[in-house]
């Protein structure tokens, strides 16, 4: 898939993984990665800025094997920019979707 | 790559951040490594899932809403800002290091002075062949071409020195890699009794094997070491443990098993503290770059024309040991005997 693509929409799907649970960074790079094929390293930054702009917080977990883990948590912030991210891709893809219609590409 | 070579790249790259924003995400590629090789994939594979380095590290700094591409436009201003930066990059650097680490620093830095000196001698060769070359010139018309001669070689000596010095402190100060612990750990509960004792005892060991008579090939074993050892396992929580007790129990080791060469060496690393803790502060800082720039430069340059060899190197270390003896005893005036604390 084209890149700039991925790049777009990475943010909101981060935002829906942590979401729905708290993870631990590997857990949601593990699961992004299901959705799109994006380079890993890419998701530390942008976690990273979500953290910085206050959409998602950091707390540490002790693990039973090996040393303590960081786990994202969304904030209440992150739940409306999530919410508004989520409609605003929805409602482009719907306008590009009909525009790719009405100019009568089809599958 | 290895993991070891990755994060110390990658740290090497992400130098414009502060050092614990770059432990923090750094962290995360240590953990995000670990954790896909229990996975059962190899490190090197792990790390190329990361794709280029050079793309990941403007990513990091991206987010960071660092522009990278204004780092590369050059002015004076800019000039002075990275020298400015460079300079205390390697202080804060040499902060984090150990005593033992700054000993053996100490050390080498000796013997890449040595080298320098040592590679101004092809320069005079070349200088002097040239000069037999244009000998048969008359009297006046030789002077001014030797004098040009000569300068040209003591300026590739010099050239070549700085040069020398610069990739030394890049590698050995700003590239070196010696506190890659989990920030996470710092919250573990403290070491048991047992491990601590075991800890010092480790490090009382490594202190005692430091090579003092053979300074020819100075013979640490430094934490870096350990964690190179590690490179599978990375039992980072108790290299954490093993770094972290050091400060604490390391001066009272050594004054413990205090002989001759020990106290030697105490007192370099002492001096060495001082002079880092000057470096902190900004008026010391400027004076002592200044001082450590002037003696650097003059060394060279003597070493470059080849005069007075030994007189400059009894001069000149009798003037450092002067100078550090004098710096310490007014730190210690300043300070009241805090000396070997955390610099």
């Amino acid at each position: 898939m084209n890149t700039q693509f991925k790049k777009g929409v990475l943010e909101l799907i981060v935002l829906l993984v942590i979401g729905e649970k708290d993870k631990y960074g590997y857990q949601l790079v593990s699961e992004v990665s299901k959705i799109v094929d994006v380079n890993e390293g890419t998701i530390y930054p942008l976690l990273k800025r979500l953290t910085n702009d206050k959409y998602c917080e950091s707390y540490l977990v002790q693990s039973a094997e090996g040393p303590a883990r960081k786990y994202y948590k969304m904030t209440e912030s992150g739940r409306i920019y999530l919410k508004v991210l989520a409609r605003e891709w929805l409602n482009f893809t719907q306008t590009v979707n009909d525009f790719i219609k009405e100019k009568g590409i089809n599958e | 790559m290895n993991k070891h070579e990755f994060i110390t790249k990658l740290n090497g790259k992400l130098f414009l951040l502060s050092e614990s924003e770059r432990l923090d995400i750094i962290d995360e590629y240590i953990s995000h490594i670990e954790l896909k090789v229990k996975d059962g994939k190899s490190e090197s594979e792990a790390i190329k899932d990361f794709g280029d380095i050079d793309e990941l590290a403007d990513e990091i700094l991206e987010a960071y809403h660092i522009d990278n591409s204004r780092a590369k436009t050059k002015n004076l201003d800019m000039y002075i800002r990275q020298g400015v930066d460079y300079i205390s990059r390697a202080t804060e650097r040499l902060l984090s290091f150990s005593s033992r680490e700054i000993a053996r620093l100490a050390v080498e830095f000796v013997l890449v002075l040595i080298v320098v000196s040592m590679l101004s001698v092809p320069f005079q060769m070349a200088a002097g062949v040239l000069n037999g070359f244009f000998s048969w010139l008359p009297y006046p018309l030789y002077t001014p071409i030797r004098a040009v001669i000569d300068l040209m070689a003591s300026i590739g000596s010099f050239i070549l020195g700085i040069l020398i010095i610069y990739s030394f402190i890049n590698k050995k100060i700003l590239d070196a890699t010696p506190d890659f612990t989990r920030q996470s750990v710092k919250r573990n509960s403290p070491p048991t009794q047992r491990e601590t004792a075991s800890n010092t005892g480790a490090f009382k060991d490594e202190f005692v094997s430091v090579d003092v008579v053979d300074m020819g090939q100075p013979n640490f074993h430094t934490p870096n070491e350990a964690y190179e050892g590690q490179s599978s396992g990375y039992n980072s929580e108790r290299y954490y443990d093993a770094y972290q007790n050091q400060g604490e129990y390391y001066p009272n080791n050594s004054k413990k098993n205090m002989n001759a060469g020990d106290f030697v060496i105490n007192l370099i690393v002492i001096s060495l503290k001082v002079l880092l803790f000057l470096c902190g502060w900004v008026p010391g800082a400027i004076i002592t770059t200044m001082v450590i720039v002037a003696t650097i430069l003059m060394i060279i340059l003597y070493f470059s024309t080849g005069v007075g060899f030994i007189g400059l190197c009894i001069a000149g270390v009798g003037c450092c040991v002067m100078g550090i003896a004098f710096i310490a005893w007014l730190t210690q005036v300043i300070m009241g005997g805090k000396k070997d604390e955390k610099v």
